[in-house]
């Protein structure tokens, strides 16, 4: 099977802010990765670069196979990009929208935006810039769809909407990929979301993928403990790779996305460790741990 | 094509209310001036400023709206997103740009033809030349276009790309005569291939400091700062190509055959030297791109003088001086700019000040080196012959009057400007009309000699012979000539068009019925051959054809075809 997305040692800044530090991701075709990050870890920045809006500083980034910078009209014709921030004239409305992107698109399906507008209780006579937060992220995601796009990049489109359009959109988002073979990267911070629609997760922490599995694996093989230590807390370290939640005066919470097994086998035989307790691994405390401060990698 | 067809309506539909809301401007505007002002704005009025002015505005309007409208939005990013390059976004917008322009001039001009028909009787040709309206609207769009790019921001970029043109046209047309308006011409108009050159590098050297500049406060501005240079060097490199290529076919001094007197021959006394003070015109808004009124026409032009010398002995002709003598005159300010003194020199009227404003001097120079020898002042209105040029003189116009005197300044006498000042080569002598009478008059004398009177309203082209012998005039009488001391006439009058004395004090005068002849200075008259325009020398005469200058002996039996002035 061949990746849809393969970026090797990414590093992208502004200026002198680094914001991608050597980035790995490689995304699989027809499937629905989840890009799980905190507030500025570099989400957007990511998705642009792979669309072919920015220069990374190093690294490579193939994108559908094609260069992102050198073959940015080809790419931009078989990717959907949907970013909530985008601003459209406001005297435009849905079908004027159809209208006007028809044209960059050869595989646009003039029936297909139509349909699912139906589908998604959106008005194609209402102008883009009357809807809400979330009918507005809708009418973007019926545009980026009509065209049958390979790869859909899609930049928290779904924080205004409501239970039952999410439902809608995702069920629609996953019968394309099905239907077309196409794949999909989303970010988002709603942990509901990564549970309903991906099959894969990517945590993105200081400019790297901590992280990128299936979120199957990542039930099966996250852990978190708390730790009662003897001695002074501050000293100790886990073992294997795992990350330290938080310390208290006597414990420590710790969390092991991978080989939760194994750190449980390594904590019992640690010496210091006096007591160890397993604790909730619902998917959002195990992304809330991965965003910790401290870590042993 | 699809593409540009979503882009372009997108285009029209954003700026749809702008044209609207400017259409429907422009007519109150031609309706309201219409009623308001009455028969007053007429034809020339609206052509030549209220539609070029309403033209412009809407150029500057419509062009940096389309520039940053969307960049003020952020309807650009997503734009820029699209599967297109960026270039076919700025070629759309530009298209659309000049598309809708055409479409508002076309609409002007159904608005003039509406108010032709409705009052034909202020109907008329405009002032100015499409062509340079359009070549004046491209500065504008193209300055906006790039000024646009630069500060992306739709008000500033619109004062900025008519604000400059607008201030460099007030630089040229309205500031003080200067060193500084004088090159900014030089820099507009040019008339070579240099001067095209120094044209192209003023603005690419304006374009570079400027971008440079925005360079240094902008860290991203290099690409605006380069598209602010290019801006500047498209907007003035078409009309100063268009110049070279006309340049580089040399300006022809010889006049049509419709016009003989764009160019004349004037033999020295001593028959050696032949000064010919030439006389370009030029279409000069097609040419050179600036504002100048036409003639009652409506065609604008322009006379250039070149003052070139020929050498009979060694066959050489060369321009005189490279510098600008009377140089690019408004038409009807153009004049005589040569004239031999009795004594060998060559005096004309030099400026180095571009269109002949400023200080013009008069100066008197050696023929074979062509070294200024001597200076005189010179009155605007009056062709150098008429002012004279004696070595004991110094004639001092100031105020409306003139003074003269000796050249050491004693004794020094002023006249009234309606005086009509000749002055003899004849130490301390002068002639002067007063009351209709032609007097004759010396310095530090009282007393002065009738020698004739003036029939009809003034005497004109009042000439003294060389020798200073003979006085010749012609009113309304025609043309006489009478001794210079006694007033003894010695011709006329008779009805002759033109008179000038010889430099070697014959006389020759030309009449397009009776051909042309010399008067001798015993008072008999020679025909010549041909009506042609002609000067005397002290061996011959000249004949000058519209393309060529001939020298024929006094008997007629030699003729010499002398070299003609050519780049």
């Amino acid at each position: 099977m061949t990746n849809t997305i393969e970026v090797h040692g990414l590093e992208v800044a502004f200026g002198r802010k680094s914001v991608l530090r050597g980035l790995d991701l490689e995304l699989a075709e027809g499937s629905l990765t989840a890009l799980v990050g905190r507030n500025g870890a570099g989400k957007t920045t990511l998705f642009r670069t792979l669309a072919g809006e920015l220069v990374a500083r190093a690294g490579s980034v193939r994108v559908l196979g094609l260069d992102p910078r050198r073959e940015r009209r080809k790419l931009a014709r078989a990717i959907g990009w949907v970013d909530e921030r985008a601003e459209w004239p406001r005297w435009m409305r849905v079908e004027e929208h159809w209208r006007f992107l028809a044209p960059f698109h050869p595989t646009w399906d003039v029936a297909e935006p139509v349909r699912l507008a139906r589908v998604f209780d959106v008005d194609p006579r209402a102008k883009l810039v009357e809807l809400s937060r979330g009918e507005r992220a809708v009418a973007l995601i019926v545009a980026a769809l009509a065209h049958r796009p390979r790869l859909l990049l899609l930049d928290e489109p779904f924080g205004g909407l409501d239970v039952l359009a999410r439902r809608r959109v995702f069920a629609a988002l996953v019968e394309h990929l099905e239907t077309a073979g196409a794949s999909a990267l989303f970010a988002t911070h709603s942990i509901a979301d990564v549970e309903r629609a991906a099959d894969r997760v990517a945590l993105l922490v200081d400019g790297r993928i901590k992280l990128a599995t299936d979120l199957e694996a990542l039930r099966a093989n996250a852990r978190r403990f708390a730790v009662e230590i003897a001695g002074s807390v501050d000293a100790w370290r886990p073992p294997l790779a795992a990350t330290i939640e938080r310390r208290d005066a006597r414990e420590v919470v710790v969390c092991a996305l991978e080989n939760g097994d194994e750190v449980e086998r390594s904590l019992a035989n640690d010496a210091r460790v006096m007591r160890v307790e397993p604790l909730g691994r619902d998917l959002e405390d195990l992304l809330a741990a991965s965003f910790a401060e401290e870590g042993s990698r | 094509m699809n593409v540009w067809l979503s882009l372009w309506r997108k285009e029209a539909r954003d700026q749809r209310m702008l044209l609207l809301v400017s259409a429907a401007l422009f007519v109150t505007l031609l309706l309201g001036a219409r009623l308001v002002v009455g028969a007053s704005f007429d034809g020339p009025l609206r052509t030549g400023y209220v539609h070029p002015i309403a033209w412009f505005v809407v150029a500057a309007a419509l062009a940096a709206e389309a520039l940053t409208r969307d960049a003020e939005s952020g309807v650009e990013r997503s734009l820029t997103r699209l599967a297109m390059a960026r270039s076919t976004l700025w070629a759309t917008k530009a298209s659309f740009v000049l598309g809708a322009l055409l479409a508002f001039g076309g609409f002007q001009m159904l608005c003039e033809r509406t108010l032709v028909a409705w009052d034909p009787a202020n109907g008329a040709r405009p002032a100015v030349a499409l062509s340079t309206w359009c070549a004046l609207g491209a500065l504008v769009v193209a300055s906006v276009l790039a000024a646009a790019t630069l500060v992306r921001r739709a008000l500033a970029a619109a004062l900025l790309g008519v604000g400059a043109p607008v201030a460099l046209a007030w630089l040229v047309h309205a500031a003080p005569d200067g060193v500084v308006r004088d090159w900014i011409l030089r820099g507009v108009a040019v008339a070579s291939p240099g001067g095209t050159a120094f044209a192209l590098a003023f603005a690419l050297a304006v374009g570079s400091l400027a971008g440079y500049a925005v360079a240094c406060v902008e860290p991203f501005g290099l690409r605006r700062a380069a598209a602010l240079s290019l801006g500047f060097a498209i907007a003035l490199a078409g009309p100063f190509t268009w110049t070279v290529a006309r340049a580089a076919n040399a300006i022809d001094p010889r006049p049509s055959v419709h016009n003989l007197t764009s160019w004349r021959a004037l033999p020295s006394p001593d028959g050696r030297f032949v000064a010919l003070d030439v006389q370009c015109t030029r279409d000069f808004l097609l040419e050179w791109g600036t504002w100048l009124a036409g003639d009652e026409n409506g065609d604008p032009q322009v006379v250039r003088n070149e003052v070139w010398i020929l050498d009979r002995a060694t066959g050489a002709i060369d321009e005189l001086d490279e510098r600008w003598r009377l140089a690019w005159a408004p038409y009807d300010a153009g004049g005589n700019a040569v004239a031999w003194t009795a004594d060998g020199r060559l005096a004309t009227v030099a400026s180095e000040r571009f269109f002949g404003d400023g200080e013009r001097r008069g100066e008197l120079l050696d023929p074979a080196t062509g070294a200024v020898v001597g200076r005189f002042d010179v009155d605007e209105d009056e062709p150098v012959s008429e002012v004279g040029t004696p070595p004991w003189q110094r004639v001092t116009l100031r105020d409306g009057a003139c003074e003269l005197g000796f050249a050491d300044g004693s004794c020094t006498t002023t006249l009234d400007a309606d005086a009509r000042l000749v002055v003899s080569p004849e130490r301390g002598v002068y002639f002067v009309e007063r009351n209709g009478a032609i007097l004759r008059a010396e310095l530090g004398a009282a007393e002065t000699t009738r020698l004739g009177e003036r029939r009809g309203e003034r005497s004109m082209r009042t000439r003294v012979s060389p020798d200073g012998r003979w006085l010749a005039w012609r009113d309304e009488a025609g043309l006489s000539i009478v001794d210079a001391r006694t007033g003894a006439k010695l011709f006329g009058p008779a009805p002759e068009h033109f008179v000038e004395w010889s430099t070697h004090g014959r006389v020759a005068t030309l009449s397009g019925s009776n051909g042309g002849f010399v008067i001798e200075l015993d008072g008999s008259r020679r025909a010549l051959e041909g009506s042609w325009p002609r000067e005397c020398g002290p061996d011959g005469w000249l004949t000058r054809m519209p393309d060529r200058l001939t020298w024929r002996s006094d008997d007629g039996t030699r003729v010499e075809e002398l070299p003609m002035p050519s780049r």
